[in-house]
């Protein structure tokens, strides 16, 4: 870990042995949790999903990292990001369960080339007549298929930046990667998403472009109407 | 009319720019440019549609069960919902 990143990690977490504190006599305290905490439930199964391998583990990691959190509710800094507090939390309640498979996974580092590939999926969307799919199709289904296709690695990457809006740095510090590393997965896992995406669109027939006329041939141009024998 | 290499230029930026990781100079200067090329604005158009779409896809999902045990586990350590 790095010492950047041991200063992002909120107090509870960076103290070893910390003691639970007394019984909160602030009314409030379960309320302030209530409405600031309990929101961000959704984006902390998230998180947690892209930390732990099994879905039942995943689940046991929200509950802890909530009821952590509620534990530690006063040291939290009203005002602050609990969204980044709440994730911290959970990364560190994984790590300190148990040790993380180390992804291996050959990355390209040519963000460039899948920006590039981005604009050339756009032409292909354009010139295949899908090019207005998102206002046309409900493509929810097609990309939550697309998704789950996705390898893991890239599945992470797209939940916590494009669905949770995680910037490149707190995703980086959630999955224990370097920054680039969220950057090029990113780039290639949109990628693939789109490609799915328009080869989903043109084949379940939602292309404005018409397939074009078969070709003028002797046989179909001998006086005789097209398309009739 | 904007020149081949900085239409190149600016969309080397598509991905960060849609992500607010610009730098404010880089982002200003795709701005501008932007504003006055059709053919970026519509790369742009098209990938920061497909973004959205990705946002309010991922982001259904039931989580009511989860949610009502993970209450039960706080109730357990004294939390309470007025």
């Amino acid at each position: 870990m790095t010492l950047a990143s041991r200063e992002l990690l909120p107090p509870v977490v960076a103290t070893a042995g910390v003691s639970a504190p007394p019984e909160s006599v602030d009314p409030g305290r379960d309320a302030d949790f209530a409405r600031v905490a309990l929101p961000l439930l959704p984006t902390i199964a998230r998180v947690a999903g892209s930390l732990a391998r099994d879905r039942a583990d995943a689940d046991d990691l929200v509950q802890e990292t909530f009821l952590k959190a509620f534990r530690h509710w006063h040291t939290f800094v009203p005002g602050s990001d609990c969204k980044r507090w709440l994730a911290a939390i959970c990364r560190n309640t994984f790590f300190a369960q148990r040790a993380r498979q180390r992804w291996v996974t050959a990355v390209g580092d040519d963000m460039e080339l899948e920006t590039f590939a981005a604009v050339h999926l756009h032409k292909l969307a354009r010139d295949r007549g899908v090019e207005d799919v998102f206002a046309r199709l409900d493509v929810g289904p097609a990309i939550r298929e697309a998704i789950d296709a996705l390898d893991a690695p890239f599945r992470d990457v797209v939940l916590l930046v494009d669905v949770e809006e995680f910037r490149y740095e707190e995703a980086a510090d959630v999955l224990g990667i370097p920054v680039g590393t969220v950057r090029s997965r990113l780039y290639r896992a949109r990628r693939q998403l789109q490609a799915s995406l328009v080869d989903y669109a043109f084949d379940a027939g939602f292309s404005s472009v018409r397939r074009p006329p078969p070709a003028l041939t002797a046989a179909n141009t001998s006086g005789v109407p097209h398309g009739k024998s | 009319m904007a020149s081949r290499d900085e239409c190149t230029t600016i969309v080397r930026q598509l991905w960060p720019y849609l992500d607010g990781a610009l730098p404010d100079a880089m982002q200003a200067r795709v701005v501008a440019h932007l504003e006055g090329c059709v053919n970026c604005r519509s790369h742009f158009d098209y990938e920061r549609e497909f973004l959205a779409a990705v946002r309010n896809a991922g982001a259904s999902g039931d989580f009511e069960p989860l949610r009502a045990r993970v209450l039960s586990a706080l109730a357990d350590q004294g939390f309470t919902t007025s």
